[in-house]
């Protein structure tokens, strides 16, 4: 039987219509699976952002503590730029930057993975003065070179794997590689998985550094990575755990050899592994100058409460008068500014001397004395 | 004529019917976003837990031996002093970021009357004694923020080093947000 032109049209028509009428139901449930992931992925972002900030404080209350945190795949980017220190979080759409608040944190410019590591560690000047927070992921890859040819680099290079918490597997199950950076190529250096590499090399001069080009198999043995993602920290010559000066590295377009970035100094094991966790060095002289700002004030707090204590009858009030001056007022006039780690002033030389004087010679008295007053039941200084 | 009718109420249900689960998803979508606000929301909430228990273990406040914290849960009144003079003087601007907006005090419960340092604010009454440790007040122009207060409350003893006696306290945090 054949069929009229209008029924065809008809039927024409409604298997369009059924078509649109398709296309928008998909694409409304489309849309609705797609808001509903959003939401999900906020909100898991949301729990991150408070697990984060309760170990943000938690870091400022307890200390030599590591910790895992779940990430839920969310990353996490710091930045310091100008001095005003924040975070992000990825998937937390319309939160904004979240301010480090005067804490003392010590991050890559982004953590990445499913967990990521924290580890808290107080800075004592030599009195308490603040905990510093390292954040990093097992995912982030270390690699830790030290010079031959400077007898105190193995032992250094030792020390710094071996004052880590036992989390920390992604720099504490490498070895230290010896490396001679002209001839011999790094042997064994296991291939891995990572989003970005740092390399810190113990006791190079800044020529061995910028020597290193793409053809070194160091850095061939990168090649996964962007030249971005590679950073490294060279802790020179003549720094100990106590103080030292450290260089930030770069590596340039191509992979073509590493640029000197900024050249600063730490102070205290603390501030060692504050540099070797940052790998943008404002990302570590930002938190660093906020630190050093807080050992000003309770400097100045210490010494307002020894003047107030030098009322007290002898012996007692020899040990606040000697404490008096010079330990305090020189811890804090030396201080006052501090070594202004944000400016490329170049202490070379010379910041030994200072952290000797000003900071050794200065609380090793301190604590000299404050023992003494604890010997002779006098409230002690600090 | 008829299957245009047909048609017409096809599109008619239809629109009806998309109408309707527009309107369902729109509601539902509002109760997700005010979860997830309320979740965001905590993280203020806890603010103030946070805060309190970032002072409560303040080297700037806390009787301390050496490096060593030999007592926990014990506040300093010498330190208190000072800090509170550091906090209302060089310091203010650098202690804001830490605290923010909030008020920070610590009130005296036992012995009530006879403790002596540091210099006290006193409560309205004129009875109780408190510390009154920091005090930052919200701007009060801000339309959305800082229009809810939180207050967390810690237990806390309060030790003179020169009298060598213990005082028992709470820590009164209160912030705004």
């Amino acid at each position: 039987m054949k069929r009229s032109k209008k029924a065809v049209i008809e039927l024409q028509f409604n298997w369009l219509f059924i078509l649109i009428i398709g296309a928008m139901i998909l694409l409304f449930f489309v849309t609705v699976i797609y808001k509903q992931r959003n939401i999900a992925d906020q909100r898991l972002a949301a729990r991150v952002l408070n697990d984060l900030e309760s170990i943000l404080t938690g870091a400022q209350v307890s200390t030599s503590t590591a910790t895992r945190i779940e990430s839920a795949r969310n990353e996490i980017y710091f930045d310091c730029t100008d001095c005003s220190c924040s975070y992000k979080i990825s998937n937390l759409f319309g939160s904004g930057s979240i301010s480090y608040d005067g804490k003392t944190v010590f991050a890559p410019t982004e953590l990445k993975g499913e967990q990521y590591l924290a580890w808290s560690l107080d800075w004592n000047m030599p009195y308490k003065v603040t905990n510093f927070l390292y954040l990093t992921s097992p995912e982030y890859r270390y690699t830790i070179l030290y010079n031959q040819d400077v007898s105190a680099a193995q032992q250094f290079a030792g020390d710094i794997q071996y004052n880590l918490p036992d989390a920390f597997t992604n720099i504490k199950d490498e070895n230290a590689y010896e490396y001679n950076l002209d001839t011999v190529a790094p042997l064994g250096i296991p291939s891995k998985n990572s989003y970005k590499a740092r390399l810190i090399f113990v006791g190079y001069e800044e020529p061995n550094i910028a020597s290193i080009t793409n053809m070194n198999p160091l850095i061939d043995h990168l090649d996964y990575l962007d030249y971005r993602d590679i950073t490294a920290i060279n802790i020179m010559e003549g720094s100990k755990l106590d103080y030292g000066t450290v260089q930030f590295y770069t590596l340039t377009k191509n992979k073509e050899r590493f640029l000197l970035q900024k050249k600063s100094y730490y102070i205290g094991i603390a501030g060692l592994y504050a540099a070797i966790f940052s790998d943008d060095p404002d990302n570590y002289v930002c938190p660093m100058n906020s630190a050093l700002q807080r050992l000003q004030h309770v400097s100045s707090l210490y010494q307002q409460r020894t003047t107030q204590l030098r009322t007290r009858p002898p012996p007692c009030q020899n040990w606040y008068s000697q404490a008096l001056n010079p330990y305090f007022t020189i811890l804090m006039t030396n201080l006052n500014p501090p070594p202004d780690l944000t400016t490329n002033a170049d202490y070379e030389g010379d910041f030994g001397n200072l952290y000797n004087n000003a900071f050794q010679q200065n609380a090793n008295g301190l604590a000299f004395l404050n023992s003494r007053a604890q010997l002779f039941s006098c409230p002690e200084m600090y | 004529m008829k299957a245009q009718i047909r048609m017409g109420e096809s599109i008619a249900v239809m629109v009806v019917f998309f109408f309707l689960i527009v309107i369902a998803y729109s509601f539902y979508v509002k109760i997700q976003q005010s979860s997830l606000a309320v979740d965001i929301g905590k993280a203020q909430e806890l603010r103030a837990i946070q805060l309190a228990q970032l002072v409560y273990y303040m080297p700037e406040v806390q009787c301390s031996s050496g490096t060593q914290l030999v007592k926990e849960s014990c506040f300093d009144t010498l330190k208190l002093e000072k800090f509170k003079g550091i906090l209302a003087g060089d310091g203010r601007l650098f202690y804001f970021r830490l605290f923010g907006y909030s008020n920070i005090s610590i009130h005296q419960v036992y012995p009530p009357s006879s403790w002596i340092t540091p210099d006290y604010d006193y409560d309205n009454d004129g009875t109780k004694e408190n510390i009154l440790l920091y005090s930052r007040n919200a701007p009060q122009d801000d339309p959305i923020r800082f229009k809810s207060t939180k207050v967390a409350q810690m237990p806390v003893a309060l030790y003179d080093p020169i009298q060598k006696k213990y005082a028992y306290a709470y820590l009164v945090v209160e912030y705004v947000y």
